[in-house]
């Protein structure tokens, strides 16, 4: 589950930032809380995945200010929406074409 | 006494590499996270010791955190921005040949292609561009055909070339997870398409304005096909890098 958990993680995390933009730990906190706790990573994880993003270009980050407290958010930037679309496209057909193959050997 | 947290970011910080800068933003975002951690820890009932540890056991292994933020995204972040780069800038040279042909086809040979005033050629050059043009009626008309056809070819090629480039780029794109398109967009990618693409208008333009005023525009079209094309590129990523730049401050209002 780990292994595969990772190999979708920029998806997942897009995902998380589109609905807004967070910080890192908001980030780990939503996407326990949204899959009921199955995707319990090593929360130290989402940071490097969170830093390749943002140099692909599909997100960006500032040091905001929240409750006296400076954090680190990150926001989808326009070409991380268009990716978002992409990849959940592209994760669609893959598990519609998963489903089939297995649907036909039940 | 015992303190996780300060320990761990102690074990962190010695393994980080990069600049300065990216290993103190590291830092401070790991801290933020184990005290964030510790604080629902804590709200969930555990001792504030106890929550810190836990913490620090959710965040995973030093070694591997470190080993994960200190991988070279030398692809990502160098390679394919300056492969997008290279193949905007070869379908470039291909497209000032597509402008070149037109100046051609109406006519425009000369204003195309043809030496300065004055120019001479060697008498074995002469031989050698009469041989491969036989419906030439002098050297000097054997001189423009042969810079005609390898100056378009050259400029096809390159056109060609740069398709090739660019789809090997957006299929290199694909397997590191992102796109042709995000690579091509990014800030620095505008900012270095801007210059560069900018510089050879200026240059090309002024070759060509040259040309008219030396030479009565005989060979001026060449360099104004290439001008005219990379004044649009130039255009193009002045755009993107103003799109791109106006992202950064909207964020922070977020």
């Amino acid at each position: 589950m780990k292994e595969r958990l990772k190999g979708n993680l920029d998806l997942l995390i897009l995902d998380v930032l589109a609905a807004r933009p967070a910080h890192g730990y908001d980030v780990i906190v939503s996407l326990r809380t949204r899959s009921d706790g199955a995707f319990d990573l090593p929360e130290g994880t989402v940071y490097p995945a969170l830093y390749r993003l943002e140099a692909s270009g599909l997100l960006a980050s500032n040091w905001t200010s929240e409750s006296g407290r400076r954090r680190r958010v990150y926001a989808l930037t326009a070409t991380g929406r268009a990716a978002l679309v992409e990849q959940r496209r592209q994760w669609h057909e893959f598990t519609t074409a998963v489903g089939a193959v297995l649907g036909a050997s039940a | 006494m015992s303190a996780p947290i300060e320990d761990y970011l102690d074990r962190l910080q010695v393994r980080l590499r990069g600049t300065p800068r990216q290993i103190r933003r590291t830092l401070r975002e790991a801290e933020d996270h184990l005290h964030d951690a510790t604080a629902d820890g804590v709200a969930r009932g555990l001792d504030p010791a106890e929550a810190e540890r836990a913490a620090v056991a959710g965040f995973g292994d030093a070694d591997d955190i470190a080993r994960e933020c200190n991988t070279p995204h030398l692809v990502r972040g160098l390679l394919g921005p300056a492969a997008a780069l290279l193949g905007i800038g070869l379908v470039a040279i291909g497209l000032s040949g597509v402008v070149a042909a037109i100046i051609v086809a109406a006519g425009g040979r000369t204003f195309a292609f043809a030496d300065h005033v004055g120019a001479t050629y060697p008498v074995g050059d002469c031989a050698h561009w009469l041989a491969q043009q036989p419906t030439a009626a002098n050297c000097a008309q054997a001189a423009l055909a042969e810079s005609v056809s390898d100056g378009l070819l050259q400029r096809f090629t390159a056109g060609v070339l740069g398709l090739i480039v660019l789809a090997a780029t957006a299929y290199l794109a694909r397997r590191q997870g992102t796109s042709l398109r995000s690579w091509a967009t990014r800030p620095v990618t505008a900012l270095v398409g801007v210059t560069a693409f900018g510089a050879a208008a200026l240059i090309l333009l002024a070759l060509g304005g040259n040309a008219v005023q030396l030479d009565g525009g005989r060979g001026a079209g060449q360099w104004f096909s290439a001008g005219g094309v990379a004044a649009l590129a130039a255009a193009a990523f002045a755009a993107i890098a103003v799109r791109r730049l106006r992202e950064l401050p909207a964020l922070a209002t977020q």
